[in-house]
């Protein structure tokens, strides 16, 4: 697991009392690019919680869900610590909300704006590893520039969610990264320098 | 050498290299103004997959380019990361270390005295940046090894009103051997010794 680009959003306390202080973290397990791991980290109890849901929303506005989901939110079974959902075809800056709720009464809510870019850090990382095997390809202008405009694509979506909490920006420089990752084959000669 | 030493030598050659191209002027003396960049991205990379997963199998090899990269930058960034991690070394000798900066800051209280274990027990050539191109050397009255690290002699230096910046590195072959000083301790009414005009062996 590594650190990922987090912003915290909202906390909403329903209740007049703390009983639970309301928080997650978020990561994505190593291998696995299209799963998005959720931890619980509140602290305090309340036994009056008897379910949570999650929100996945885009910068657009709708919300990612796992096929097959008919709802927005996914179902979070308050025995379990930890959920894994699989539903990243790509990067994406996420506003993911988690809600503890008494039936379908909302207690408490968090919100984490979040960029998970395991794809594009992974393809980053094997053009490291090409590099590394093939300096030489460091001469080739092609390979430089777009693997460095790759690379700060990434940063800079992560920016935008750190210091600026601006999903929509945080999205559009994690697309250019991905379409640079998806289209490599125009942008990356692999060859050159052989 | 480890994987987050190799990381913590990047992250410093970043900036070490940015700034030799600037200093470097016309087409920066041959260094590519692409190196900061590059060394950050696969440094980012590199630091990414070691904490995702150190067993990967191209870690290694990925660490070893990066560490290349870094190539005349290498030996000054171990110096400002105090070697770049915190393995312990296999030898006993403090070679590693050298060379490193100290500043005004690094004096005790006297303002001439510098303590530094390491450097006990080695021949030292001191490199003070206000003073053009001059090296110091032990012997020459500017500067005088103690028991816990050096003194500085020079005229009129004071660390606690003065800014100083002193590079120190170890001097090999025919450096002058450490002379550690000592204090006398007498008593006044001992006339041998104040009215000698003799120099005093001690031995």
């Amino acid at each position: 697991m590594v650190a990922l680009a987090t912003f915290p959003l909202l906390l909403i306390i329903k209740y007049n009392t703390l009983a639970l202080t309301p928080s997650f973290s978020v990561s994505q397990p190593v291998g696995e690019n299209s799963v998005l791991t959720i931890l619980d980290t509140s602290t305090g109890s309340d036994s009056d919680i008897t379910g949570r849901r999650v929100y996945l929303r885009k910068s657009d506005g709708t919300f990612l869900v796992p096929t097959g989901t008919t709802t927005d939110y996914i179902l979070w079974d308050y025995a379990d610590t930890s959920i894994d959902i699989d539903c990243l075809d790509k990067d994406y800056a996420l506003l993911i909300t988690v809600q503890w709720l008494q039936d379908s009464t909302i207690l408490y809510a968090y919100s984490l704006l979040t960029g998970l870019t395991a794809y594009n850090e992974d393809f980053d990382y094997g053009l490291t590893t090409v590099l590394a095997s093939n300096p030489l390809l460091i001469n080739d202008n092609s390979f430089r520039a777009n693997k460095f405009d790759l690379r700060t694509f990434i940063d800079a979506g992560n920016q935008a969610i750190e210091v600026g909490s601006d999903i929509k920006s945080a999205q559009l420089c994690y697309n250019q990264a991905t379409s640079i990752r998806i289209s490599s084959q125009y942008y990356f000669n692999e060859s050159t320098g052989t | 050498m480890t994987i987050q030493q190799i990381i913590n030598i990047a992250k410093v050659s970043e900036y070490l290299s940015a700034n030799s191209i600037l200093r470097s002027g016309l087409f920066g003396s041959g260094t590519p103004s692409y190196l900061p960049s590059l060394i950050r991205q696969v440094r980012q990379s590199v630091e990414r997959k070691y904490q995702e997963d150190p067993t990967d199998e191209y870690l290694i090899g990925n660490a070893d380019y990066l560490y290349s990269l870094c190539n005349r930058f290498n030996k000054i960034a171990q110096s400002v990361t105090g070697g770049g991690g915190s393995i312990a070394s296999q030898t006993s000798t403090n070679q590693g270390i050298y060379p490193f900066v100290i500043t005004s800051a690094d004096f005790e209280d006297d303002g001439v005295s510098y303590n530094n274990p390491n450097i006990v027990g080695d021949n030292l050539e001191l490199f003070p940046n206000q003073l053009n191109q001059q090296f110091w050397y032990a012997g020459q009255g500017l500067f005088v090894y103690t028991s816990t690290g050096i003194r500085i002699t020079y005229a009129g230096f004071n660390a606690n009103t003065q800014d100083w910046t002193i590079r120190i590195d170890q001097v090999f072959g025919n450096g002058i051997p450490p002379i550690v000083e000592n204090t006398l301790l007498i008593n006044d009414t001992d006339s041998l010794l104040i009215n000698s005009t003799d120099s005093l062996l001690i031995s």
